[in-house]
């Protein structure tokens, strides 16, 4: 890799530029994505580096979060490819309909006639209004991924996959990332959907983690290590679909696991993982796996009580130590 | 306008057909043959035989629910539409879609809509990419009076008309949705009344009259190729059954039933046709052998393809990309 | 064609047992139902039968050794019978293993009481270690891997010769223990979770010895065996705990199992070390009627041919060392039970009797109790309850 350094956001352009330069029918539809001459030029300043270049090919809509997604899915039945963006995850109940009931479905249901190559990109995450992060909603539903980037490098890479993909992909940008720098190659990269990457590796308790929670395991796996215990991290990348084989591998080899999600942990996508490592490693397992979540109450605008709702390092690192310390 | 004898005929065929064609499809209900609810678009022949055919072939075309009358009026094979309605493995989707969601590529039916009211926002993109990539296309949107109410309607006109779109919102007022009466349901008394809220005309029209249907879709996709926009069309008709097949429908008066199977769209056309010598009863008798004929092989195909492997269900959730 | 003596299973914990005995030996005939041979398993010295007619061809097996269940032990066939060739091994005598073996299906083998996690079952199991030992090895509650791996690292210590003597310690000898000493030690560490509470008092003899003087007069001409103290103290116990004591019951994960009757177990010696009989529904025996019980049951130890149903289902234990010259003992419950009652020996004392001197026989009796179940003074009105039929018995002891 070279030693180029952007943040989430720029390579999150980058993947939006390089495919609307190969591809004539990538498009970009939603609220403020240009503005025109003094506009947002994205709610989040994604699209902000596109619009020299490609300012007919970002359509700003009106607030009509069902159009946003129905239209894109319309759109790409008829042969473009849209990038649809909400701007908050929170307003992505007001899609619903859309994205399961009908974009998810149409290939299925149409037998092939039909099919639906479009991503819907939402910010979500605990910083700011509108802090939900939603992920165990969209991997109940078949036919739809979801891709949750957690650095620059696998958000540039996934980003370009899922504009190629020939079907319709969630993809989650939790809002603490953008800023954030990473490591990411001039040349052109992909990563592929449904892969894990395993960001340290180690022997005696795995950690999953998804989004912004891969930062907070990673400074408790470094503090633990030097403490004399090897916590291996691994981060989906893609919720679905969910690289099982390598969540297996890494729990058959530590036999303890801890799964951590910014969703509510009732029913979260830790709930999902934590059944599937019931049912494929049981015989592994030195004790429970041990679920970190979002408690189950909404986000509030208080800090403090916002700090008390949603994970921490400190919450990570006391599940790896129940884990350990299964008694 | 003018036209000629053989477009008023072929219109007379379409809408015989589609009749024939959803009294086969109540009969197979009863008989047991269907697995699921059907919603008959009898007595609405005119509305959806006239806008289906005003289309060119290349437009596009949204259905509601009650679409089979308007899917095969566009072009949908009926052999095929009745397998799907069976849920039969040779059927438009292989037996998933069935009678509500069905799709056919072949005749750029863009599917009925999963859930009522998807048709505004599906339109608007579809629409979106015929303006985009120039391709001289429309995209018909077929609604309900009922799904008029639903918010994806303001979204979806507002978006149209704000980026004046190829489409023609073609609302199939049967002064019912399900068992609802429109006065009951709408703070205006037509649809139509909405449309100087997105700036577009809006035009209520006796959806009983299948020239006039044909006429007003005709120039409503006039205006649309000529980059003027939208239009909303409201046609006024009635349904002769319930809202499916055993929905006895208490909930209409007979006078009202009667008033309005006094109007059949059909039965109106053919007096119209016979008194400019159009139609005669040896013409007629023949249109109707030929309709029963192909509606028979409809019958007999559907019934004789199989089932599909129950493994299938797990087949095509995703699509893969060529010979997917 | 000859056939094989195998080593039965039974009982349903058995794993292995000791051939204490063959009763025949090679060249011998044999009948159907006859005793072949005598193994000691975890609950008991069982006489095993032939299963069918001929002559002991080949003991394979000697007495002392100890081999796993379905171990073929020897042949039985026609005289003169050759045997199938290559059957001859010998079963591998069995020690406390470290190295990794085929067990029993897991079902049979893990008692639901044992909290361990999967991978910790899964190690046991491939190494063949069970799970009790390794929770009493530890007193811990849950079990996991680097537990077994633990205790898979002390099994094979002793499993042979140590490498080195630990400094300052004397030579030794290595033994393995027997299938009953390991029952015991694994049923005593159970006993050591049971938080127990004891609580003592003196109980004067008199009447006691009173009672059995004159019952002992007539006891010879109907009893073969002789009238001792015990079976009247057991006699006593099982009426003063009544139906429903808290002091008969168990202590379970569901909530208090309180039983109706009392199966008493009274311990006794035999020379396999100390075994405790059960005498069923000991409340509702008469005096002749338990004697006679206890003294089967003796014999039976005493013979080594207790079987397991005479040592199951007891609900509570007396156990009198008087005989011993103990004074004194603090007994261990026995679980499940919730009780046991501890009888010393008999001493003598000075008292006053109206200004007088007098001297009184008494001994220490020693109740310990479940204190989950029970409390001091519960256990206290057990005791006074005791004490007052044992030194005024002749009124509860009709015949």
């Amino acid at each position: 890799m070279a030693g180029r350094e952007i943040t989430v956001r720029e390579a999150l352009c980058e993947a939006l530029r390089e495919e609307m330069i190969r591809d004539k029918r990538v498009f970009v539809i939603g609220e403020e994505v240009y503005g025109g001459p003094g506009g947002f030029k994205g709610a989040f300043k994604v699209t902000e580096g596109l619009v020299a270049e490609f300012a007919d090919r970002l359509l700003d809509t009106p607030i009509c979060e069902q159009t946003i997604v129905g239209a894109a899915l319309g759109a790409a039945m008829t042969g473009l490819r849209p990038v649809a963006e909400i701007m908050y995850e929170d307003f992505i109940t007001l899609a619903m309909d859309q994205l399961v009931n009908s974009a998810a479905s149409t290939c299925f249901m149409s037998n092939g006639q039909y099919h639906a190559p479009m991503v819907v990109r939402a910010s979500c995450g605990s910083l700011g209004t509108h802090p939900h992060t939603w992920t165990s909603w969209f991997m109940h539903v078949p036919g739809l991924y979801v891709a949750f980037p957690s650095n620059a490098y696998d958000a540039k890479g996934l980003l370009k996959t899922a504009i190629r993909d020939e079907n319709p992909v969630l993809f989650l940008e939790h809002r603490k990332l953008y800023n954030i720098k990473g490591e990411v190659p001039e040349e052109e990269y992909l990563v592929p959907l449904g892969q894990a990457r395993t960001v340290i590796p180690g022997e005696s308790v795995t950690v999953v983690a998804v989004g912004h929670m891969v930062h907070l395991a990673e400074s408790v796996a470094e503090e633990m290590r030097g403490e004399g215990v090897s916590v291996e991290l691994v981060d989906p990348r893609c919720l679905a679909p969910l690289d099982l084989d390598t969540i297996v591998g890494s729990v058959r080899k530590t036999h303890k696991v801890v799964v951590v999600a910014e969703d509510w942990r009732t029913a979260g996508p830790t709930a999902e993982m934590a059944a599937l490592i019931g049912e494929q490693c049981f015989e592994y397992l030195d004790g429970p796996v041990i679920r970190v979540g979002a408690r189950d109450t909404f986000i509030p605008h208080n800090l403090g009580m916002r700090q008390h709702v949603i994970p921490g390092a400190a919450q990570i690192r006391q599940a790896v130590e129940r884990a350990i310390e299964w008694r | 306008m003018s036209h000629s004898e053989e477009q008023l005929v072929s219109l007379y065929r379409w809408m015989i057909l589609g009749r024939q064609f959803e009294l086969r499809v109540e009969d197979l209900a009863t008989r047991g043959l269907i697995p699921a609810s059907v919603h008959q678009g009898i007595g609405e022949e005119a509305t959806l035989v006239g806008s289906a055919q005003a289309l060119s072939q290349d437009d596009f075309m949204i259905p509601t629910h009650r679409g089979h009358i308007a899917a095969i009026a566009k072009g949908t094979d009926p052999k095929r539409l009745l397998a799907e309605i069976l849920g039969r493995q040779d059927g438009l989707c292989g037996g998933r879609a069935g009678t509500t969601r069905f799709f056919d590529s072949s005749s750029n039916n863009l599917g009925a809509q999963a859930v009522l009211g998807s048709v505004f926002p599906i339109a608007v993109g579809a629409a979106l990419t015929q303006r985009r990539l120039n391709t001289g296309r429309v995209v018909l949107a077929l609604f309900g009076d009922g799904t008029s109410n639903e918010g994806t309607f303001h979204e979806g006109l507002n978006l149209s008309s704000l980026w004046r779109l190829p489409v023609i919102w073609l609302c199939v007022n049967n002064l019912y949705a399900m068992g609802t009466r429109f006065t009951n349901a709408s703070s205006v008394p037509n649809v139509a009344d909405r449309a100087c809220a997105y700036g577009i005309p809006g035009r209520v029209i006796d959806g009983n009259d299948v020239v006039r249907v044909y006429e007003e879709v005709e120039e409503a996709r006039r205006r649309a190729l000529s980059g003027e926009g939208p239009t909303l069309i409201e046609c006024k008709t009635y349904r002769h059954k319930g809202h499916s097949a055993f929905d006895r429908n208490p909930y209409r008066s007979q006078e009202e039933m009667q008033a309005w199977l006094a109007r059949d769209p059909i039965l109106t056309f053919e007096r119209a046709l016979r008194t400019q010598g159009v139609l005669d009863d040896e013409r007629i008798q023949r249109i109707a052998a030929d309709v029963q004929g192909q509606v028979d092989e409809a019958e007999a195909f559907a019934v004789n393809s199989p089932e599909p492997r129950p493994e299938s269900a797990l087949e095509r959730i995703r699509y893969s990309g060529e010979g997917n | 064609m000859a056939s094989k003596v195998l080593l039965p299973k039974l009982t349903y914990e058995m794993e292995e047992g000791r051939i204490l005995q063959w009763l025949s030996k090679e060249g011998d005939r044999v009948s159907v139902g006859q005793t072949l041979f005598v193994v000691e398993t975890d609950k008991a010295a069982i006489e095993v039968p032939a299963e069918l007619e001929g002559t002991l061809l080949k003991v394979l097996v000697p007495a002392g050794e100890t081999v796993p269940i379905a171990s073929l032990l020897g042949w039985i066939g026609k005289v003169n019978e050759t045997l199938p060739s290559g059957e001859e091994p010998r079963p591998q005598s069995t020690a406390v293993r470290a190295a990794p073996q085929e067990r029993a299906p897991l079902d049979s083998r893990e008692p639901e009481d044992i909290i361990a996690s999967p991978i910790a079952r899964r190690m046991a199991r491939e190494l063949g270690i069970d799970l009790r030992d390794v929770q009493a090895h530890l007193g811990t509650k849950r079990i996991r891997e680097a537990d077994v791996q633990a205790f898979a690292k002390v099994a094979g210590r002793t499993a042979g010769p140590s490498a080195l003597p630990a400094s300052g310690t004397p030579d030794s000898e290595l033994v393995q223990p027997t299938p009953f000493q390991r029952a015991m030690a694994s049923h005593l560490a159970q006993a050591a979770s049971i938080p127990h509470l004891a609580v003592e008092c003196e109980v004067e003899l008199t009447r006691l010895r009173l009672l059995r003087d004159q019952l002992a007069a007539n006891w010879s001409a109907a009893h073969v065996f002789p009238l001792t103290l015990t079976p009247i103290l057991a006699a006593l116990a099982a009426k003063a705990l009544g139906a429903g004591s808290l002091l008969n019951a168990s202590w379970t994960n569901e909530g208090i199992r309180l039983y109706q009757d009392v199966n008493l177990g009274v311990a006794m010696a035999s020379d396999r070390g100390l075994v405790v009989p059960v005498v069923r529904n000991a409340n509702r025996l008469s005096l002749s009627d338990m004697a006679a019980e206890i003294a089967r049951l003796r014999e039976a130890a005493s013979a080594n041919r207790l079987q397991p149903a005479d040592l199951e289902g007891g609900t509570f234990t007396i156990t009198n060392m008087g005989m011993l010259g103990v004074t004194r003992l603090t007994p261990v419950i026995s679980p499940p039970q919730s009780a046991i009652l501890g009888i010393g020996a008999a001493q003598t004392r000075l008292t006053l009797d109206e200004g007088n001197l007098k001297q009184v026989e008494f001994c220490a009796v020693t109740l310990a109790a479940d204190h989950r179940l029970v409390d001091g003074a519960q256990s206290a009105v057990f005791l006074r309850r005791f004490k007052e039929l044992a030194e005024d018995p002749e009124a509860l002891l009709g015949s």
